[in-house]
């Protein structure tokens, strides 16, 4: 158990200190690994307060069906297939990873009840002896084995497992697997945490085939899918089968609002509990709404602008720097997004691992020409690359103009990724990024992943694979300071504005924790009294 | 060669006065002519929006966004504080330019089809008749959807993804029109004296069939603005900053319960151009053809 | 009467052809790759490889042609690249929304269209003719997503009576239906006023009224019979159109139907989902005109007896079907 908690402080690494914020609330990696044999780590954390609601609920009932607005439709239930958020709000829900990730870093036991690692490529899991699927399918080494291979041999989860070795990681015995690994990377267990990497059965799988699994799919959660109507809604019915404290609410059914506006709406005539995705500026008329609010809090999301690192144009530190000082990017951000989200002041989301503020770049367009003009460079005009949707439009208006202002024309190209993308890569871009992990976050800067910054910096490169490899927290520390610094001088990204994650909810919502990624909420703990 | 000419004159001199005819009862009804007045206004600024509106519809007042009417702003400023006036003013010109394009180059092309087809009928006819029908099968949003997302917005390719969507229309009013007049009796004095067939077409047919396709002309004209504001609408339409009444629709959707205005100036522009346009296009027919009139 | 239904729906196979070569080439000589939209800019080369071996999109267009008509020819339709679902599975399980959607459209088109029209027709040139007739003008000239969008204001918002999104309850069935059926009774009002004026004018009409019947009987017994059936069609050409047409308030009221499927797969570029949709659309307006243009038939004798010999007649009949418009 000691080694369990090792290894988390290893991920924790820099986090340390948010960790300890985090005990005054009673949750840490220690009452997680000592509850883990016996209790779960997410009910252990809440068994008080569980307990005596749960108790008090029956009393009072509870609301039967918990009626939640998502914005996006699951493309699949696949458990290999969980990129993306939509996926994951309902995955997480039915299925269980071998851990659980909690955003400030620390890892917690799930279907794993504790692990070790052997060496620096080599971690045993124990497993739960007392699960079986919704099904009634037992769960042992197997399934975890057989999961895991399937996510390493799934055409969008390439890169995310490259460091997975299937060959060698084997079952010990029904409960105890040990996971191998190529080369050592640290991110292995916030892979595991799920994801991509959610446990499914494989008996059942092989029974009824993957397509077939993928639309009724079978999982060990607090949760069991019953109806999927497609296009429009998923119901959820609690798993009477599942092993940990049964969810509080019977039945969740999830409703697919793809329109922000239209998800407040729900809430205004009652038909939803909960919305995701409400934008910042509309929290204040949720909480208008009788019998709603609004929670937020921070996320994970931010917005950057993306200069091609392999253009001409951009060759020039100088050029790079006047670009930047060109743009209030205070200005920018409050009006891009009316005023509801933060100008950033590093080179990452500053909830992430390590996060340095490097602080707000000046505006100060004198000096932006200035440096135009040393660097001989006149009538700079470039694309700028934005995606489909009307924040993107408004960001890139803004900065046209501010750019205007120095002399350097851009031309705004709005279109889906791939339409662009075969025409080429982009001169520059806009952009917005969710990852809440340090290197799926950093990965935009590896060479690797090409199209976005067109990286070719061969002294970030050998930071960035560095980084993965390092378990150790201070030279870990130390290597996240050096690429921030290096990241904000280099200027081939300006990362501007960071918005919140904001949910709008019924009052009397009760068990209901914030989450920065709304796909890490455990809805089982949510319920109404009536 | 001399008896030609003399006869064209004639043709010349009964056109003159059928154009005198149209034109009485066009201006006799006076929805057509109000829809007219509206077109020519709008034309007007269309041609004109630097010297009705501001030069420069890019100007940017970040503290000053979602300002309501005033005498500095009319219309009050969009969601960067850009006057609204002067963005609905320079989207007539996109909207109006974008239509004509479109339709002219539908016309161009399924004028030339449904000429061929109803003039030589037979396998030809056939051929060019199911290209049609495959045309026609497809909704023109989802056509003009389809090709936006696959070419990317630009302008020229917006255009040409609204005139594909109406090629079919055009061919087929125009095929049964020319079948109507390919056997008259002056088609036929045309062919015996051994005009070869693209001047019979040309001079005889196509004036003679023409009545049908410019009404088809202001209805598409209609349609069109209302495909380009859709278009832009889901996000695949003129792109940014040009000024267009679609994308200040979508812009503003997000925020239409606040500050409603900013939806309803653009909808009422788009919905006053479209209206005009099918008054006129109704009035030109009533004209044209005054058995259709009721 | 069955050969012509033969000959009809034979027909039909060219242009279902052509439909699937024209969705099929665009999706394909088009720029972009369906591995870069589905797998987004976070994936790698490999990755992307990977991908296009799974979906076989290394072989060349003909032959990804060919096997694609020959599965569709077999009710398979492919495998939509996102969800992993059978593409014929996904668009039948929003073929009924969109079929509903367009169904109840089509009925506030009917009540609205007709009752207005005939009103019109039988007050020629009256105030109340001149209004109605402004009114369906500004019907078809508002772009259907703002009318939505104001509909929403009003009802969702400021009255707070019906839902804004979802296609569940008869309540959220109303604003959208309501939306696509103002669009289409404004074609349906006029056809019906111009039919209803005709009919008044022929002479069994004019006999009906000499033999001291009132006018509304007149009106609903003699010249409405006639007259409706013009419109009917057109009511069915409207419907047919609908099955393709309403994607856009799909979007904006957030209906699960083919439309909006369709458009998120556009989006996407995914194109066996989007060659599908399209084709069933078209199948589907295909065979609703076919069934108006057999019950027309089988109505008014005079027609069937055109379809005896059926060539000239026929390609006339669909031309001034579209001039109707």
């Amino acid at each position: 158990m000691k080694k369990t908690r090792i290894v988390s402080l290893f991920l924790a690494s820099a986090m340390v200190i948010s960790t300890l914020a985090g005990c005054g609330g009673g949750s840490s990696p220690t009452t997680a690994a000592t509850t883990a044999a016996g209790e779960t780590a997410a009910a252990g954390e809440t068994t008080a307060a569980g307990n005596s609601a749960g108790t008090s609920t029956e009393a009072k009932s509870v609301k039967d069906t918990l009626t939640l607005a998502a914005q996006t439709e699951p493309d699949t239930m696949d458990p290999c297939r969980g990129n993306g958020v939509s996926n994951n709000i309902v995955m997480n829900q039915i299925y269980d990873g071998l851990v659980r990730y909690n955003e400030d870093g620390t890892v917690e036991p799930r279907l794993a009840t504790e692990w070790e690692q052997i060496d620096d490529t080599h971690i045993r899991f124990k497993l739960r002896d007392d699960v079986v699927f919704s099904n009634g399918s037992p769960f042992t080494a197997e399934d975890v084995l057989y999961s895991l291979a399937r996510t390493k041999n799934d055409s969008t989860a390439i890169s995310t497992m490259s460091w997975y070795d299937p060959e060698t990681s084997y079952a010990e015995d029904d409960y105890t697997v040990v996971i191998s690994m190529y080369q050592p990377y640290a991110p292995a267990l916030y892979v595991l945490a799920g994801g991509r990497t959610w446990i499914g059965d494989k008996e059942t799988m092989e029974e009824m085939g993957e397509e077939n699994y993928a639309r009724n799919p079978v999982g060990t959660g607090a949760y069991a899918l019953s109806e999927w109507v497609s296009g429009s809604s998923m119901l959820l019915t609690r798993n009477e089968k599942y092993w940990g404290e049964p969810a509080k609410t019977p039945n969740v059914r999830i409703n697919f609002i793809a329109e922000e506006a239209n998800r407040i709406i729900a809430l205004e005539t009652g038909e939803a509990d909960l919305a995701y995705y409400i934008d910042g500026a509309d929290a204040a008329r949720v909480d208008e709404i009788d019998g709603y609010h609004a929670e937020r809090g921070p996320s994970f999301s931010y917005y950057l602008i993306c200069l091609a690192m392999d253009n001409e144009k951009f060759a020039d530190k100088r050029v790079r720097h006047a670009l930047a000082y060109a743009i209030d990017f205070k200005n920018l951000t409050d009006a891009s997004f009316d005023g509801e989200a933060t100008t950033l002041d590093g080179v990452y989301p500053n909830i992430a691992e390590g996060f340095k503020s490097e602080g707000i770049w000046e505006y100060n367009p004198e000096k932006a020409k200035e440096l135009l003009a040393e660097a001989g460079v006149s009538n700079l005009s470039f694309e700028l690359h934005i995606l489909p949707g009307t924040v993107y439009q408004r960001m890139a208006e803004i900065i046209q103009s501010y750019w205007a202002a120095i002399g350097v024309t851009v031309n705004i190209e709005q279109s889906a990724l791939a339409t662009r993308e075969a025409q080429g890569p982009w001169e520059a871009s806009i952009r917005v990024a969710t990852a809440d992990e340090i290197s799926n976050i950093l990965i935009i800067y590896e060479k690797a992943f090409g199209s976005r910054l067109a990286p070719n910096d061969e002294h970030l490169e050998e930071m960035l694979q560095q980084l993965k490899q390092l378990y150790n927290t201070d030279e870990r520390a130390a290597l996240l300071e050096e690429i921030q610094d290096y990241l904000y001088d280099l200027k081939f990204s300006m990362p501007f504005a960071e918005t919140d994650s904001v949910f709008g909810m019924r009052d009397t919502l009760q068990g209901f924790e914030f989450n920065a990624q709304y796909n890490r909420s455990n809805i089982a703990e949510w319920y109404i009294e009536e | 060669m001399g008896k030609d000419k003399k006869e064209t004159s004639a043709i010349r001199g009964k056109k003159k006065s059928q154009f005198r005819n149209i034109m009485r009862r066009f201006m006799k009804n006076q929805t057509a002519v109000f829809g007219l007045v509206v077109i020519v206004v709008l034309l007007i600024f269309a041609l004109f929006p630097a010297q009705l509106s501001n030069p420069d519809y890019t100007i940017q007042d970040l503290a000053n966004r979602y300002a309501g009417p005033s005498a500095q702003h009319f219309l009050g400023t969009d969601e960067l504080g850009r006057d609204m006036y002067t963005r609905i003013v320079w989207g007539c010109r996109t909207s109006l330019a974008i239509g004509l394009a479109s339709v002219g180059i539908a016309c161009a092309i399924g004028v030339t089809l449904g000429t061929l087809a109803g003039y030589f009928g037979g396998i030809l006819d056939n051929v060019l008749m199911r290209i049609v029908d495959v045309l026609m099968a497809v909704p023109n949003l989802l056509l003009g959807i389809s090709i936006v997302a696959a070419l990317g917005n630009s302008i020229s390719v917006l255009i040409f993804a609204i005139a594909l969507g109406n090629i079919a229309a055009f061919a087929r009013v125009t095929r049964s029109s020319v079948i109507t007049v390919r056997d008259t009796e002056y088609v036929e004095a045309a062919r015996a004296t051994g005009a070869s067939d693209g001047r019979i077409m040309w001079k005889y047919v196509l004036p003679n069939a023409l009545a049908p396709i410019i009404v088809q002309v202001t209805t598409s004209l209609a349609g069109n603005i209302l495909n380009i504001s859709g278009l832009s609408f889901v996000g695949l339409g003129v792109p940014a900053p040009t000024p267009e009444w679609g994308s200040m629709l979508s812009n503003a959707r997000s925020i239409m319960r606040d500050y409603p205005l900013q939806i309803v100036f653009p909808g009422i522009a788009i919905m006053l151009t479209v209206f005009a346009f099918n008054l006129f296009g109704d009035g030109l027919r009533d004209a044209l053809d005054p058995r259709l009139k009721n | 009467m069955i050969k012509y239904i033969g000959k009809r729906i034979l027909m039909l196979v060219p242009v279902l052809l052509g439909v699937v070569l024209l969705v099929f080439s665009m999706m394909y000589f088009s720029p972009g790759n369906a591995e870069d939209y589905i797998l987004g800019d976070m994936a790698t080369e490999e990755d992307k490889e990977a991908f296009r071996e799974e979906h076989g999109l290394n072989e060349p267009f003909v032959i990804q042609y060919i096997n694609y008509v020959k599965d569709a020819l077999r009710g398979d339709l492919g495998i939509s690249y996102t969800t992993k679902q059978p593409v014929a599975e996904e668009i039948f399980k929003r073929f009924p929304t969109t079929f509903k959607l367009a169904l109840l459209s089509t009925l506030w088109s009917i009540v609205i269209g007709i009752t207005i029209g005939i009103i019109s027709a039988v007050r020629q040139y009256s105030i109340l003719d001149n209004v109605t007739r402004l009114i369906a003008m500004l019907g078809v000239s508002i772009p259907t997503f703002w009318e939505g969008l104001m509909l929403i204001i009003l009802f969702s918002v400021q009255l707070a009576l019906l839902p804004a999104s979802g296609f569940t309850t008869w309540k959220h069935w109303i604003l959208p239906s309501f939306t696509i059926g103002t669009h289409s009774a404004a074609t349906v009002m006029r056809m019906m006023r111009s039919s209803m004026l005709e009919a008044i004018r022929q002479d069994y009409i004019t006999t009906a009224k000499s033999k001291g019947q009132t006018n509304f009987v007149v009106v609903t017994k003699h010249a409405l019979r006639n007259a409706i059936i013009p419109v009917m069609t057109l009511v069915g050409v409207n419907f047919g159109k609908l099955l393709g047409g309403s994607a856009i308030t799909e979007i904006v009221f957030s209906i699960p139907g083919l439309g909006n499927l369709i458009i998120d797969g556009i989006k996407v570029k995914n194109a066996p989902l989007v060659q599908g949709g399209i084709l069933v659309i078209a199948l589907a307006m295909a065979l609703c005109n076919l069934l108006i243009d057999v019950l027309y038939a089988y109505v008014d004798p005079r027609i069937r007896s055109q379809y005896v010999k059926p060539k000239v007649k026929l390609a006339q009949k669909s031309a001034t079907t579209e001039e109707e418009k």
